[in-house]
C-alpha cells in the first residue's frame, strides 16, 4: 500500500523524469563528445595526410622551378620562365595550404618556417645571369646544398607526420570500434526511459480516468444528498477572496443554480437584517483566527420572501497546489428548528402536568389521611365507650369498618411512598449493597422472626445509587418473598450479585459494553405463573385475594419505579410452588 | 461539487512556474549545445578572412619594386647632372627599403617573392636607347604604375601589415613622383 502510494506520488514521477532527463543529457553529452573526438581525430588525420602530400609536392615544384630556370639560363628564352613562375606560384599555394593546416601547432609552425627559409634561399639562387663560370658553379653547388638541407627538413617533417598518423589511426580505430556500442547503449537507455515513462503515464492516466468517473459519481450523489439533506456547500479562496457556491446553495437562497457570481459583497444580501452581524463576525474570524464557528442565522428567500433558518460551519483546507481554502456547509434547519420549538413547548406543558399530578397525588394522600384518622379515632371511641350497648351485628360492622380503614391507611401510606419515590432528589452516591441488605433485614426482623425465615447474602457489590431507595427496594422484595412463603416450609431468600456486560444479557436490549451489577433475589415461596411476570409490577395489581394475602399492590410497583430511577432493569421469573426470582440490573 | 472541480483546473501559467527549473535546465543545455557547435566554425571563418594575403599581389609589387630599382640603378650608370642623380638615388634608396618591408611581409605569410628580375628583355631594349630624360620618364611611368597597385591594395587587402605598407608607400611614391616630375620639367 505504502509502496504503491510512493510510486503514484507526483514527487516520485517528477524525480524519475528529472533523473531520466539528466541521464539523457549525460548520454547526449557523452555521444556529442565522442562524435566530436572522432571528428577531431578525423580532421587531424586529414591534416596529416594533407601536410604529407603538400610537403611531397613542395619538393616537386622546386624541381620544376629548377628545370625551368635551367632552361632559361641555357637558352635565355623567356618561354622557359613560364614553368618557373608556375612552380613558384605552386610553391606559394603549398605554403598557404600548409600554413592553414598547421596554424594551431607552434612546433610545426617553426618547422615550416625553417622549410620556408630554405625554399626562399633556394629561390634566391635562381639568377638569370652570372658574371663568371665560377659564380655559376658556386651558385649551382650552393643550390644543391640548400636543396639537400630542404629534403632533410621535409623528411623530418614527413617522419613526424607519419608517426602522428600512425598513433591517430590507432586512436581513430579504437574510438570507431566504441561508437556502435555507445550509440546503441544511448538508444537502448533512451528507449527504456521512454518506455518506463510511457507505462507510468498510461497507468496514471487510467487511474485519473477512473478517479474522474468516481468523482463524477460522487459529485452526482453529493448533489442529490444536498437536495435531500437541504444543505449546500461553498468554497472561499482565502488568498484572492473568490467565492463559489454549489447548485443547491443557490436553491436554498431561492435562486437558480449559478444565477449570480457570489462575492463577499453580496454575501449578506439575503441575510435577515437582525442576523447580519453573526455572519460578519464569523467571516472576520477567518481573517483573525483562520477558523469558522458554527453559526445559526436566518435568511429571506429571494423567490418566496420566506424566512428560513440556516446553520453554517466551515473549515480550512489546503490543497496539493498549496491554495488555502475555506470549505463550508450551510444547512436549512427550518423544519428542525420548528420541531424543536414545538418539542420544547410540549416538554414545558408536560413538566407542568407532571408537577400538578404529583402535587395532586401528594396533597390527596395527605388530605385523605386526615378524615381517615378521624374515622379511626371515632371508631375507637365508639368501641371504648359504646361497646357494651352495641348489638352483635353492629360490633361486626364496626370491625369491618376498622379493617377497611386500616387497609385504606396502608394504601395511602403506600401511595405516599410511591409518590415520594418520584419526587425525591436523585443524589447518587457509592452504595455498598451489603450494608443495604443488612439494614433491610434489620427493618424486617420481626417479620422474619415470625416467619422463621432465612435470608442469605454474601459479598454483594457496590453501585451508584440512592441509599434509602435501595433499602426500600430490598425491603419490598424481601417482604414480598416472606408474604408469599409456604406455610409448611421455612422461607429462604438468597441474595447474590455479579457484574455483567450489557451486550451479554439479551433481555436488556442494549448492545453496548456498559457494565451492570445483577442482583438476584431467589426464594422458595409460592411462585407465580410466568405469564404474570410483567403484570406484578403494575400499580394496584395483585395475583391473590386480599383476604389470603393482605396488601395494596403498590410494593412491586415502587420497586420498579426505584430501579427505573437508577436507570436499571427489573425482571421476575417464577413457577407456581417452586419459588420466584427477581433480577435487578443496576449500572455500576 | 462541480464548483470544487472547476477551482482545481490546472492553470498553464502556474504549471510553467512549477516546472521552471526543469525548463531552465532544458533550454540551458540546448543553448550550450548550439553555442558550442557553432562557435568554432565562426571563429575559423573569421580568422581566414582577416589574415589571408594573395601571393600574386605581393609578387607583383615586389617585381614592380625590382623594376624601379633596376631602372634607377641603370640610369645612375650614365652621365647626368648631380641634382638628377640625387633624385634617382633617393628613389633607389626608398625602393630598397620598400623591398625589405615587402620581404618581411612575405616571410610572415610564407610567400616566395622574386629576388631578381628574370625577364629583362623589354628593359634591355629600353636601356639601349635611353638617355637621362627617358630614364626619368620611364621611372615616372613605373612609379605611377606602382602607385596604382598600392591604391588597389589599400582598398582590397584585409591584412593590416600590407595595408600599412601600402598607405606609407603611396605617400612616398607620390612625393617621388612630384620630385621626378619637377626634374623632368627642368630637363625639358
Amino acid at each position: 500500500m505504502l509502496k504503491s502510494k510512493l510510486f503514484d506520488s507526483i514527487g516520485f514521477i517528477r524525480s524519475v523524469f528529472l533523473i531520466a532527463f539528466f541521464i539523457l543529457i549525460f548520454l547526449a553529452s557523452i555521444t556529442y563528445r565522442h562524435i566530436k573526438e572522432l571528428d577531431e581525430i578525423s580532421d587531424s588525420i586529414m591534416n596529416t595526410y594533407e601536410i604529407s602530400i603538400e610537403l611531397g609536392q613542395l619538393i616537386s615544384y622546386i624541381k620544376d622551378a629548377e628545370t625551368g630556370h635551367r632552361g632559361y639560363v641555357i637558352t635565355n628564352d623567356s618561354l622557359y620562365l613560364e614553368p618557373f613562375i608556375n612552380a613558384r606560384k605552386n610553391v606559394n599555394n603549398t605554403f598557404q595550404a600548409l600554413n592553414t593546416t598547421i596554424k594551431s601547432d607552434s612546433i610545426k609552425q617553426e618547422q615550416l618556417k625553417k622549410v620556408y627559409d630554405l625554399v626562399d634561399k633556394r629561390f634566391s639562387y635562381f639568377k638569370n645571369n652570372f658574371s663568371s663560370k665560377k659564380e655559376f658553379n658556386d651558385d649551382f653547388r650552393n643550390g644543391k646544398i640548400i636543396m639537400d638541407s630542404l629534403r632533410t627538413e621535409v623528411n623530418n617533417m614527413l617522419s613526424t607526420e607519419n608517426k602522428l598518423l600512425s598513433s591517430k589511426d590507432k586512436l581513430y580505430k579504437y574510438n570507431n570500434s566504441n561508437t556502435p556500442l555507445i550509440v546503441f547503449s544511448t538508444f537502448l537507455i533512451s528507449i527504456l526511459i521512454l518506455g518506463l515513462g510511457y507505462t507510468r503515464i498510461i497507468k496514471n492516466y487510467n487511474d485519473l480516468i477512473n478517479q474522474n468517473i468516481r468523482l463524477k459519481i460522487f459529485d452526482e450523489s453529493s448533489k442529490q444528498a444536498e437536495i435531500l439533506g437541504k444543505y449546500g456547500s461553498w468554497l472561499l479562496n482565502i488568498k484572492d477572496q473568490s467565492f463559489s457556491y454549489s447548485d443547491n446553495k443557490f436553491r436554498l437562497l431561492g435562486c437558480k443554480p449559478q444565477s449570480f457570481h457570489p462575492t463577499l459583497e453580496n454575501l449578506l444580501d439575503n441575510i435577515h437584517p437582525d442576523d447580519k452581524e453573526i455572519l460578519t463576525d464569523a467571516f472576520k474570524q477567518i481573517e483573525e483566527k483562520e477558523s469558522f464557528p458554527l453559526i445559526r442565522y436566518r435568511i429571506i428567500k429571494k423567490d418566496t420572501l420566506e424566512i428560513r433558518h440556516f446553520r453554517t460551519t466551515a473549515k480550512i483546507f489546503i490543497d496539493k497546489l498549496g491554495n488555502k481554502n475555506m470549505i463550508g456547509t450551510t444547512q436549512d434547519i427550518t423544519e428542525d428548528y420548528n420541531k424543536t420549538q414545538l418539542i420544547e413547548l410540549r416538554n414545558k406543558e408536560l413538566e407542568q402536568n407532571n408537577k400538578e399530578l404529583m402535587e395532586f397525588n401528594h396533597v390527596a394522600s395527605h388530605d385523605l389521611q386526615e378524615p381517615l384518622r378521624k374515622i379511626q379515632t371515632f371508631i375507637s371511641r365508639i368501641e371504648d365507650k359504646e361497646k357494651d350497648t352495641l348489638s352483635e351485628s353492629a360490633k361486626g360492622y364496626f370491625e369491618k369498618i376498622q379493617e377497611a380503614s386500616n387497609r385504606m391507611r396502608i394504601l395511602i401510606d403506600d401511595l405516599l411512598q410511591y409518590s415520594r419515590t418520584n419526587r425525591s432528589e436523585k443524589a447518587f452516591e457509592n452504595i455498598d449493597l451489603n450494608h443495604v441488605a443488612t439494614n433491610a433485614i434489620s427493618e424486617l426482623s420481626e417479620n422474619i422472626a415470625e416467619k422463621k425465615a432465612v435470608i442469605n447474602f454474601e459479598k454483594l457489590h457496590q453501585v451508584q445509587g440512592i441509599q434509602f431507595q435501595l433499602e426500600q427496594l430490598f425491603i419490598n422484595i424481601i417482604s414480598n418473598s416472606l408474604k408469599y412463603s409456604k406455610t409448611d416450609e421455612t422461607a429462604i431468600v438468597n441474595i447474590s450479585s455479579k457484574k455483567v456486560k450489557a451486550f451479554k444479557v439479551p433481555k436488556l436490549k442494549d448492545d453496548s459494553k456498559k457494565e451492570f451489577v445483577k442482583i438476584s433475589f431467589k426464594d422458595n415461596g409460592l411462585g407465580f405463573e410466568q405469564e404474570y411476570a410483567e403484570k406484578i409490577f403494575l400499580l394496584f395489581n395483585r395475583l391473590h385475594g386480599k383476604k389470603e394475602y393482605p396488601g395494596t399492590g403498590v410494593g412491586l410497583a415502587i420497586c420498579k419505579k426505584i430501579v427505573e430511577n437508577h436507570k436499571g432493569y427489573i425482571f421476575a421469573k417464577g413457577k407456581p410452588n417452586e419459588g420466584a426470582e427477581f433480577e435487578i440490573y443496576l449500572p455500576v | 461539487m462541480s464548483f470544487y472541480l472547476i477551482s482545481h483546473k490546472t492553470n498553464l501559467m502556474s504549471t510553467i512556474k512549477r516546472y521552471k527549473t526543469i525548463l531552465f535546465f532544458l533550454l540551458f543545455s540546448i543553448s550550450c549545445m548550439l553555442i558550442t557547435s557553432c562557435e568554432k566554425k565562426n571563429k575559423e571563418e573569421k580568422n581566414i578572412v582577416n589574415t589571408k594575403i594573395d601571393a600574386q599581389v605581393l609578387i607583383e609589387i615586389a617585381e614592380s619594386n625590382l623594376k624601379v630599382v633596376a631602372v634607377t640603378q641603370k640610369a645612375m650608370e650614365s652621365e647626368m647632372e648631380n641634382s638628377t642623380r640625387i633624385v634617382f638615388q633617393k628613389i633607389e634608396n626608398d625602393h630598397i627599403e620598400l623591398k625589405n618591408k615587402i620581404k618581411k611581409i612575405a616571410k610572415d605569410n610564407f610567400i616566395i617573392i622574386p629576388n631578381t628580375l628574370y625577364d629583362t628583355k623589354p628593359l634591355k631594349v629600353f636601356i639601349s636607347e635611353a638617355n637621362t630624360y627617358l630614364y626619368l620618364k620611364k621611372t615616372t611611368d613605373l612609379l605611377l604604375a606602382e602607385l596604382e597597385y598600392y591604391k588597389k591594395i589599400v582598398i582590397s587587402t584585409q591584412n593590416t601589415a600590407l595595408k600599412t605598407l601600402a598607405t606609407e608607400s603611396i605617400t612616398n611614391i607620390k612625393k617621388n613622383i612630384t620630385i621626378i616630375q619637377k626634374e623632368i620639367k627642368l630637363q625639358e
